[in-house]
């Protein structure tokens, strides 16, 4: 493929996910860094883990989504009483009253499938856990004597992290599947929040969803763009020791002097980012600079997702768990505001 | 009474023919004539040096002239006054010529004692006439005395006996022109001072150790090619995250403007600053190195003034 045919797909494709952008934030409002997030995930092909309270817009987002994106768009609810056989087909009597098997919300798309929402995932037992996770990093499954291939689909989990009982903690090697973490918080200023309340049009979610054009992107194309994209975008020798010494911070703070005010970081960290983890970071930094319209890796563009990339991976010790969502905020913080790039030992 | 009148009658008598027999001297009288002289106001205690004039006024009538050679000459000494300066101003008309002689004497001569000296007597050839019937015409200035006095009395053989106590001459006050002075001096040391602090480059100058002067003297020790280019990039980066308290990146310039309102002035430097590190560092783009390295000493000789208040 010739470079003038790369320049006008980036271009191309660029307006459009711009476009799924601002189609997004006519229906959802406060959440322009998480829709960004996800845009930023879809173009790399990552899967996403969703963290906020009950009725912050979660559904309606990715509804949203879905439906710039186009193809099907299939959820289930994780219950404690959810078995992985519940995703891939379900039965019932049929009409003459001898028992019928659908495929499930899985595979019921087929290869159409282009976004699943698994509501509460943290509710689902572990071995719905396995299963998901499979898919998720195979794309495929097999099931009535055949294979089933899912290459478009694109998984956005939601859990709650305050509320406790009758949840499954999903485990770390799990959690690292997932390419972001990202909050939906309930938007901090007071006109929106206005606007909520008493805006009618926020209260319909399905005709709100439909206000959304359609198909803004090519769901059955976004796998190969994708490729092209990422081989597009260049990091420079700096970049990628910028790169490899935030993935150190990450497993061995102390050597680059990261301090926290609220716990002892030594004693914060059990393991840090994997190779995987730090693999999707690079991905996804490298579609944000697509999106601010460079060909470079800017230290910025890993910034704007390494939170979202990376608090999810680490794994604390386990006294520090229960205060996971502030400690990892503020350890993620810290690696940002103290690892010089470029470095200081690299250019001295 | 006889006798009186008979002398008088033969004076007139004698007179009268002394007169025909002189035709020059009524010629003199008729045709040049002195209408005034001014001698000097004070003729006594005259001392070596004094300067002393006289002004004659002379009338000559047409077709009589005075030469200029005539006039006595300027440098002339007659015992003891020399004759220092003279001028003539001349005005004619249809009948007459009238002259103005300014002479300035100067007195040379000294004695031990008061002495009588005087100005010279002057003698003025007038020519001119028809040449047949004419006569010669001159005029006599008359010698003017004086008294000369001497500097010291006779016999003093030292000055110092003679030294009387004086007056001190009155002192000018100087506190104005001391006041005056040490505030020019204040001002002077202080606009010193000053173009020392806005100028110097020096490590022990006051405020000189901050990070963006510490940044600028070590760009400016760098040679100015491509393997320096980063670490001139280094040294400005460690600056602003010294100042930041953290990594500073281009997305954090509005915060740390607002936290450090020295720099606010230098905004879009210090974002134009980020842009340019950001295609150095992270892309491919290739800048003039020399040119970059300069840009970077300016830019952090700037910041360095905005660090030490020094707009």
């Amino acid at each position: 493929m010739n470079i003038v045919t790369t320049d006008v797909q980036l271009t191309d494709w660029r307006s459009h996910a711009l476009k799924l952008e601002s189609e997004v934030k006519k229906v959802i409002v406060g959440q322009d860094k998480a829709i960004r997030l996800m845009n930023t995930a879809i173009f790399a092909r990552g899967h996403v883990l969703l963290e906020g309270g009950v009725g912050v817009g979660k559904t309606t987002l990715l509804q949203s989504i879905a439906r710039c994106i186009g193809g099907a768009y299939e959820r289930i609810e994780g219950t404690v009483d959810l078995m992985p056989n519940d995703l891939i087909y379900h039965t019932y009597l049929g009409e003459d009253g001898r028992p019928k098997i659908d495929e499930g919300p899985l595979l019921r798309a087929g290869e159409n499938l282009s976004v699943f929402f698994f509501n509460e995932i943290n509710r689902a037992r572990p071995q719905v856990h396995a299963l998901m996770l499979r898919v998720m990093a195979e794309r495929h499954i097999s099931a009535f004597k055949r294979e089933y291939r899912l290459p478009h689909m694109v998984v956005f989990a939601d859990r709650n992290q305050v509320e406790k009982n009758e949840t499954f903690e999903i485990p770390s090697a799990a959690r690292d599947r997932f390419m972001m973490e990202i909050p939906i918080d309930i938007p901090a200023d007071r006109e929106l929040r206005k606007s909520l309340m008493f805006n009618l049009k926020f209260q319909h979610a399905e005709n709100l969803t439909k206000q959304v054009e359609s198909n803004v992107l090519q769901f059955d194309q976004l796998n190969n763009f994708s490729d092209i994209l990422q081989s597009h975008i260049k990091a420079s020798s700096t970049m990628e020791d910028y790169a490899l010494d935030l993935w150190e911070s990450t497993q061995s703070p102390e050597k680059y002097g990261i301090k926290m005010d609220s716990v002892d970081v030594n004693r914060l960290i059990h393991t840090g980012a994997s190779p995987r983890g730090m693999g999707m970071l690079l991905k996804a930094a490298r579609v944000n600079a697509w999106l601010q319209n460079r060909d470079s890796l800017y230290p910025e563009d890993i910034h704007a997702v390494f939170h979202e990339l990376i608090a999810h991976r680490l794994v604390f010790n386990a006294m520090y768990e229960n205060r996971r969502t502030q400690l990892a905020r503020e350890f993620t913080t810290q690696i940002l505001n103290t690892v010089a790039v470029p470095a200081l030992a690299k250019a001295a | 009474m006889k006798n009186i009148i008979k002398k008088m009658l033969f004076l007139t008598a004698a007179f009268g023919t002394f007169a025909l027999m002189n035709p020059c001297l009524a010629a003199q009288e008729s045709e040049a004539s002195i209408v005034n002289i001014i001698n000097p106001s004070k003729s006594v205690g005259v001392q070596i040096g004094d300067l002393l004039s006289r002004e004659i006024e002379i009338e000559v009538l047409k077709p009589y002239q005075i030469s200029k050679n005539a006039f006595p000459v300027k440098g002339t000494n007659q015992n003891g006054v020399e004759l220092n300066d003279i001028k003539i101003d001349s005005k004619t008309n249809d009948e007459k010529t009238t002259y103005k002689i300014k002479l300035s004497y100067q007195v040379f001569g000294y004695s031990a004692k008061p002495s009588v000296m005087q100005l010279p007597a002057e003698h003025i050839e007038v020519t001119g006439g028809k040449a047949n019937t004419s006569t010669p015409v001159s005029i006599n200035i008359p010698a003017w005395r004086f008294w000369q006095a001497s500097l010291v009395p006779t016999g003093l053989k030292s000055a110092k006996d003679s030294v009387q106590p004086q007056h001190k001459p009155t002192l000018i006050d100087l506190n104005p022109h001391k006041t005056r002075l040490i505030v020019l001096i204040a001002m002077f040391v202080t606009g010193l001072i000053g173009l020392i602090y806005i100028n110097a480059d020096k490590q022990w100058l006051p405020f000189m150790n901050g990070a963006f002067a510490q940044a600028h003297r070590k760009i400016k020790k760098l040679n100015k090619n491509k393997a320096n280019e980063q670490k001139a990039l280094l040294y400005m980066h460690q600056a602003f995250n010294k100042i930041h308290g953290a990594n500073l990146f281009a997305s954090d310039v509005n915060d740390f403007v607002s936290a450090n309102p020295a720099y606010t002035s230098q905004k879009a430097e210090i974002l134009r600053f980020f842009e340019r590190s950001n295609a150095a560092l992270f892309s491919d783009h290739a800048e003039n190195s020399e040119q970059l390295i300069n840009e970077l000493i300016n830019l952090s000789k700037t910041l360095r003034n905005c660090e030490r208040g020094v707009k």
